[in-house]
């Protein structure tokens, strides 16, 4: 299988199928980074997913890469995607198993109810964010790129090609815009 | 070119309006704009009250990958701690390939770890794979218990069993 700098540079260089090979490439390269650092975690710890995306970037792309700025944009904007696929399939996969006459934790603290209340909402903002990429599919992948691949606004105005400012006007309608939608 | 100035859209007038921080002020911007349109109005409101209610929404990230080693405890994901080894493939009733098997599906869990039903594609025949439990892969002598088995079950296979 290419490695990602490799399908990196060729994106760069114009090449169209590369770009489809990059999403599901940086996908499995998530989840396998993911479930790696989760087996040298103690049970119940969490890995904060944005660290994983940048870590993964400064893993799996060259240095001489990185420097090119539109090599950082394609990667996060896959990474962005893939981890928000990875967060929603394991929070259907906690569903189902919770729902699915699996014996229940004995030691239910607040931290953990909290936790699923996460997991409830992300669900709901996976629904939400599919909604508005319908309609307004640049302010979606805004969202992507910030919720989920924890870029700056700044940063993720860049990889879109919009300004900050109008970068910041997006995210504050989209914001309130998902935030109406899931509390329907 | 019209006179007549264009309506503005919802998120135009929230765009304002959001920045106009005194209530009569905004109240005010809000008249001019959705005058004749109360249902305009009520748009715009509701994603006012939205945007002012979000809090910290969306602005932390998602902390939702938990671990589940040594996960007698926490292990409400034990079974399916695999499902994230695999490659993802598009062959027909697979999960995903893990190196050259194509996995067909989780069949039972046992003490050391959890046993997959998988294809080989090269040789097109199923076979058994056992996956140990990550907490007792790192155990030599748990490795040298499966050798022991795999050789076993390769003993049984050339005696036509």
């Amino acid at each position: 299988m290419a490695d990602v700098t490799q399908i990196l540079s060729q994106i760069e260089q114009g090449d169209p199928s590369a770009a489809e090979q990059l999403l599901p490439l940086v996908y499995d390269k998530l989840r396998k980074l993911a479930a790696a650092k989760l087996v040298n975690e103690k049970p119940g710890q969490t890995l904060q997913a944005t660290a994983l995306v940048h870590d993964a970037f400064l893993r799996l792309v060259d240095v001489d890469c990185q420097q090119k700025w539109n090599s950082r944009g394609h990667f996060f904007a896959a990474a962005a995607e893939a981890m928000r696929r990875i967060l929603v399939e394991r929070a259907r996969r906690k569903r189902r198993i919770r729902h699915g006459g699996e014996l229940a934790r004995q030691d239910l603290n607040k931290a953990e109810i909290e936790a699923s209340d996460v997991k409830h909402d992300l669900l709901a903002l996976d629904e939400a964010l599919t909604a508005l990429a319908e309609n307004d599919p640049i302010k979606a992948r805004l969202v992507e790129l910030r919720f989920f691949a924890g870029m700056t606004v700044e940063e993720a105005a860049d990889v879109l090609g919009v300004s900050a400012i109008t970068a910041k006007r997006y995210w504050r309608y989209a914001r309130a815009w998902l935030h109406r939608r899931i509390g329907e | 070119m019209s006179d007549k100035p264009v309506n503005k859209t919802a998120e135009q007038i929230f765009n304002s309006a959001a920045n106009i921080d005194s209530p009569d002020e905004r109240s005010a911007y809000l008249d001019q704009e959705c005058g004749s349109n109360p249902a305009l109005r009520a748009e715009v409101e509701e994603l006012l009250r939205h945007d002012a209610d979000a809090g910290s929404f969306l602005e932390k990230p998602p902390q939702e990958l938990e671990a589940t080693a040594g996960s007698e405890l926490s292990g409400i994901d034990y079974d399916e701690a695999w499902r994230d080894l695999l490659t993802l493939s598009d062959a027909k009733d697979c999960s995903g390939t893990l190196g050259p098997y194509e996995i067909v599906e989780h069949i039972g869990r046992g003490g050391m770890g959890v046993v997959l039903r998988a294809r080989d594609p090269k040789l097109n025949r199923i076979v058994a794979i056992k996956l140990l439990a990550p907490e007792l892969a790192a155990n030599t002598m748990s490795l040298t218990q499966v050798e022991v088995q795999a050789s076993a079950t390769q003993d049984l296979r050339q005696r036509g069993h």
